[in-house]
């Protein structure tokens, strides 16, 4: 690929183009599109790209079919934000607890920059486009006033299926605030970048439901910075589609936080997701527990990668990384990879990662009960994802 | 109800079975003994219709079918039961919805309507009852977490609601104390009934002082070498196996 700027601007939902940018941000914007502009398009020599198709990123039509309904969760208590190709639409009046204004409105000193150089800049360079081509998003504000419960629910529900729509969101939870964040994936080709910042104290549950119709791309990165004694409990599930490549990225900022994820990865027929969980432990006795369980059927492939780094003086730090992966056929791909990078002394670590089939011993007992092979099948697949169903 | 003619079967690659006959009528309680690796299990299983045991040679005809050219669930649909020796853990499924998908699998196999939840909770609210074990037993994931006695109580559980005609049990006895064997043993006898058959699997005479057998076989090298009454399990008890393997 030559220049990303050039390739992917020509592909670029601009739904929003007449937003009236404050300057520092329009700088922003063209910064990273001028830097990105003279880097390469991902491909397979990248490690976080190696078991995805990233010249799929390119295909002019999507070949969708017929969207079926989704079943979303019930968000009748819930704040409903949806970004579309209108734009942002947020239902009935807020809650005094939360504040929600576009992004163009993001103070400057909340802005977080994506690292466009050195190695990282090559291998994150799809989610940095988002950093150059965001067309629009929210800034979301939690206070420590919001009730046991309050949800917000982010839909992305774009019509366009063909062009790449980018959105961007920073999710600021205060002090002391507690809030669950459902992210759902509705339609659309969306390239969306989310910030979470968790304050001290604070904890935050999020969902992340993302099951694609064949056919469909998705390309996400969660940033999370966790304060002080702050938690964050992340479920995601990603299912299908043509292409899926998320990246969740955690840096701890202070000592004696705590992030967990559970994911479940399901892909069939020629689907490729990958799922990319990275851990900096820059500061001590903070906790990372990632799980992952991934089922690959037909020629399907699936990326399992959890890194952690601690940093030379994290010491107390504690890391599990436990990675269980299923075959369901023998032309489907798993790969999978616990990745630890310890620089400190004193450091509780587990890792480790499996690659194997439906047990053979359950599958027999189901049948030996009367329950056909398909549905014996069904039952162990849903018992394996929930080793992952954290919250 | 089940005629074993002329069988040689395989576990894996290894036959297991040589020339095995067995005869079991409608009513019967038929106890299969025998020393360690003489095949007893992989009779339960070859039954039970488990993927890698395979017959080589004879045949199995239950109630007039060719069993062995049937698949395992629908094998179990027919009414034959397997009450494994080790059951499995199934997490994140519990025992209510796993129970419930069984017995309407096995009802739409014989073309009848579901059974709807509320119907199906009063049944094994009340099977749970008679055989009295605990209705927590229900809420549970499949066997996770339960003691070895739970787990064989709940395969006998599992045969009271399913209700087969032909219920194979291996070695439901292992590993349980002796208030958990009256339980099972008690469940067992509850379900005995003139329609109903059973074969159990067992190393040692002491589930058979609960549970009275009509007839005792000894297993020795894949075939029954010779078969009686009670008496003979009381005679294995004092002698062991090794008269009957030379």
């Amino acid at each position: 690929m030559a220049g990303l700027k050039i390739d992917w601007l020509a592909d670029a939902n601009q739904p929003n183009s007449n937003v009236d940018w404050p300057a520092w941000m329009q700088a922003k914007k063209e910064s990273a599109l001028e830097t990105l502009s003279h880097l390469p398009g991902p491909h397979r020599k990248l490690e976080l790209w190696r078991y995805s198709d990233a010249s799929r990123l390119q295909k002019s039509e999507l070949s969708v079919t017929e969207k079926t309904d989704q079943e979303l969760p019930d968000a009748a208590d819930a704040v409903v934000i949806t970004l579309s190709d209108a734009g942002i639409d947020l239902g009935e009046s807020l809650p005094s607890w939360l504040t929600i204004q576009p992004i163009q409105e993001l103070p400057e000193n909340q802005w977080l920059d994506m690292d466009l150089s050195g190695a990282l800049a090559k291998e994150l360079v799809v989610q940095s486009l988002n950093q150059g081509l965001f067309t629009h998003g929210v800034v979301v504000n939690v206070t420590a006033d919001a009730p046991k419960d309050a949800t917000v629910v982010l839909r992305y529900q774009v019509n366009e299926p063909n062009q790449w729509t980018y959105l961007r969101n920073a999710i600021n939870l205060a002090a002391d605030a507690e809030v669950i964040i459902d992210e759902q994936f509705i339609s659309g080709r969306i390239n969306v970048v989310n910030h979470y910042h968790v304050a001290d104290n604070a904890r935050l549950t999020r969902h992340q439901l993302n099951v694609l119709e064949s056919g469909q791309q998705h390309v996400s990165l969660q940033h999370f910075t966790l304060a002080e004694k702050s938690f964050v409990q992340s479920q995601n599930r990603h299912e299908s589609g043509d292409l899926q490549h998320h990246i969740h990225w955690v840096d701890f900022t202070a000592e004696n936080a705590e992030y967990r994820s559970g994911s479940v990865n399901k892909a069939g027929d020629n689907s490729h997701i990958a799922d990319i969980v990275v851990v900096n432990h820059a500061f001590k006795n903070n906790v990372s527990d990632v799980t992952h369980r991934s089922l690959a059927d037909d020629s399907a492939q699936i990326f399992n990668n959890a890194k952690a780094v601690v940093a030379k003086g994290a010491d107390g730090s504690e890391i599990i990384q436990d990675l269980k992966n299923i075959l369901l056929s023998k032309d489907a791909k798993i790969a999978s990879k616990p990745e630890l990078e310890v620089y400190a002394d004193e450091v509780v670590a587990a890792h480790g990662s499996t690659i194997g089939t439906l047990d053979d011993e359950i599958l027999f007992f189901l049948r030996s009960r009367g329950i056909g092979l398909a549905q014996a099948k069904a039952i162990l697949m849903v018992s394996f994802e929930q080793e992952a169903i954290i919250c | 109800m089940l005629e074993i003619k002329d069988i040689y079967a395989k576990a894996g690659d290894k036959e297991i079975l040589k020339n095995l006959n067995l005869s079991v009528k409608p009513g019967e309680v038929h106890a299969i003994m025998g020393p360690n690796g003489s095949g007893k299990s992989t009779m339960g299983n070859l039954l039970a219709g488990m993927p890698h045991v395979t017959a080589t040679s004879g045949s199995v005809t239950y109630q007039g079918k060719d069993l062995l050219q049937m698949e395992p669930e629908d094998r179990a649909a027919e009414g034959v039961f397997l009450a494994f020796q080790y059951p499995v853990e199934i997490p994140g499924v519990n025992n209510m919805y796993f129970l419930r998908t069984a017995y309407n699998a096995q009802r739409k196999h014989r073309g009848e309507e579901n059974l709807d939840s509320a119907s199906f909770l009063r049944m094994v609210k009340e099977k749970i009852k008679q055989l009295h074990m605990s209705d927590d037993l229900l809420k549970r994931p499949v066997n996770v977490g339960f003691s070895g006695g739970e787990k064989k109580r709940n395969e006998v559980f599992q045969m009271a609601v399913l209700e087969p005609n032909l219920a194979i049990m291996d070695e439901t006895d292992s590993g349980l104390d002796i208030d958990a064997l009256r339980v099972v043993a008690d469940g067992v006898n509850q379900l005995r009934s003139p329609d109903r058959s059973f074969v159990i699997i067992t190393h040692y005479q002491r589930l058979l002082d609960y549970i009275e057998p009509d007839f005792v076989h000894v297993l020795v090298d894949g075939q029954i070498v010779k078969s009686g009454t009670k008496k003979l399990a009381l005679e294995l008890e004092e002698q062991g196996y090794g008269w009957l393997e030379d």
